[in-house]
C-alpha cells in the first residue's frame, strides 16, 4: 500500500466512522454523574487535620497493588458473575479519629460520596464498609466529612496519570485470590 | 442551561473552566457539549460498543471535573480531556482483555465486502463492519489508527497524547491500514 493509498483508505474509513453519534441523553447522564461526584474543592490535598491512618485487616481474595494502608479484605464466593450477589465481598477499613462521617468513593460507584458510607463498628474512629466488587482493577479513595479527599497516603503512585494526585488501587481477581 | 450551551459557541474553554472552578457546576456542560461527540466516537470504536463508550466518556468527564484545578492550560483543555479519555479506554480495554476477551466474529462468519454505501442502512452496516474489523487489531494499533484517521490528529499530536514515538506510531498506522484493507476488501465468499 502506497502512502497515497493509505491516506485515501484511512480517510475513507475515518469519514464513515465519524457519522456515528452518541445518545442525545448522554450529556444529561454525564452532568448527573458530575453532580453526584465530590466537588472541585474536594480535589485539593487533605490538610493536617485529617491525617488518616488506615490499617490492615487481612487479605484473602483481593490483589492489592502496592502497599496500602487501607487493605481491602477477603472475599468469598467462586467466580464472580455480573450480579452483585456473585461478586467478592471486599471490606474497606480506615482509621479516622474525630471524623463525623466517612464515605468510600471509586470507579465502582461513580465517585458518588453518598453511595457508600462507612460505619464505626469495632472501635471509635475505625470506619468500615463491605461491598461487593466485580473482578478487575478498581480505583478508590475516602472522603471524610464530605470535604477531605483521602487517597491512601502511603500508597505508591499507582493510579493513572490523568491528574497530579493518585487514588488507591485494588485488583480483585475472578478466583478470589 | 442546555439552550445556552448550544448558543454559546464563542465562550472559551478557559472562561468555562474559571466558571466551574468558581462554583458553577452547570457551566461544565459547555465542555461536555463541545467535546462529547469526538470523545464518544473515539471510545466507541476503541472499545467496540456504544455502552462501553458511554461509560468511558462519562468516566473521563467526571474525572476531568474532579481534577479541573489541576489542568495546566485551561485555554487548551482539549488535549487534556482526550488524554484522560485515552487512559480510560486503555484501562477498560486491558481490563476486558484480562477478564472477558474481546468478541471478534470468526473469519467467514461475516461477509466482508467493500461496496457503495449511499443508503443510510448500508452506511450503518458499513460502520459496523469497520468497527468489527477494528477489534481484530491489537489495542495500540487500533488506538493509533483512530487517533490518526477518526480524530484527524497529526503524528506529533498523537505522540504527545500517547507518549509513543512517531516512527512507532507511523508503523502501527500503516500496519493497521493494511490489515483493515485486507479484511474489509476481502472478496465475497461464494
Amino acid at each position: 500500500m502506497t502512502d497515497y493509498e493509505q491516506e485515501a483508505w484511512g480517510a475513507r474509513l475515518g469519514a464513515a466512522l465519524r457519522e456515528a453519534t452518541p445518545d442525545p441523553a448522554l450529556d444529561d447522564r454525564i452532568m448527573a454523574a458530575i453532580r453526584r461526584a465530590p466537588g472541585v474543592d474536594l480535589s485539593r490535598r487533605p490538610g493536617r487535620v485529617w491525617r488518616v491512618l488506615a490499617f490492615a485487616a487481612g487479605i484473602a481474595a483481593v490483589f492489592v497493588l502496592g502497599r496500602m494502608t487501607a487493605r481491602p479484605v477477603a472475599a468469598r464466593g467462586p467466580d464472580p458473575g455480573p450480579s452483585a450477589a456473585n461478586q467478592p465481598l471486599v471490606r474497606f477499613v480506615v482509621r479516622a479519629p474525630g471524623a463525623r462521617q466517612v464515605s468510600l468513593v471509586g470507579d465502582f460507584n461513580d465517585w458518588n460520596q453518598e453511595a457508600t458510607p462507612l460505619a464505626q463498628e469495632s472501635a471509635p474512629g475505625v470506619w468500615t464498609v463491605e461491598i461487593p466488587l466485580a473482578s478487575g482493577r478498581h480505583e478508590y479513595a475516602f472522603v471524610v466529612d464530605g470535604s477531605a479527599w483521602l487517597p491512601d497516603p502511603a500508597a505508591p503512585q499507582v493510579a493513572d496519570a490523568d491528574f497530579g494526585r493518585p487514588n488507591s488501587v485494588i485488583l480483585v481477581s475472578s478466583r478470589g485470590l | 442551561m442546555e439552550g445556552a450551551v448550544d448558543q454559546a459557541v464563542d465562550v472559551t474553554d478557559a472562561t468555562v473552566v474559571a466558571q466551574v472552578l468558581a462554583g458553577d457546576v452547570d457551566a461544565f456542560r459547555f465542555l461536555v457539549a463541545r467535546y462529547r461527540d469526538r470523545m464518544w466516537r473515539y471510545a466507541r470504536y476503541m472499545l467496540g460498543s456504544r455502552e462501553e463508550a458511554d461509560e468511558a466518556v462519562q468516566d473521563a468527564f467526571v474525572r476531568a471535573y474532579r481534577a479541573l484545578e489541576h489542568c495546566q492550560d485551561p485555554a487548551r483543555i482539549e488535549p487534556w480531556l482526550f488524554r484522560i479519555l485515552t487512559n480510560r479506554c486503555r484501562t477498560r480495554a486491558s481490563r476486558r482483555l484480562r477478564y472477558e476477551r474481546t468478541f471478534v466474529p470468526p473469519a467467514g462468519d461475516t461477509e466482508w465486502a467493500v461496496r457503495e454505501v449511499a443508503h443510510p442502512e448500508d452506511r450503518l452496516a458499513w460502520r459496523e463492519e469497520i468497527g468489527r474489523a477494528l477489534l481484530t487489531l491489537d489495542e495500540r494499533s487500533r488506538e493509533a489508527f483512530l487517533l490518526k484517521y477518526l480524530d484527524d490528529q497529526s503524528y506529533e499530536e498523537i505522540a504527545a497524547r500517547t507518549g509513543d514515538g512517531i516512527s512507532a506510531l507511523k508503523m502501527r498506522v500503516r500496519r493497521a491500514c493494511a490489515r483493515l484493507k485486507e479484511i474489509l476488501e476481502e472478496p465475497d465468499h461464494d
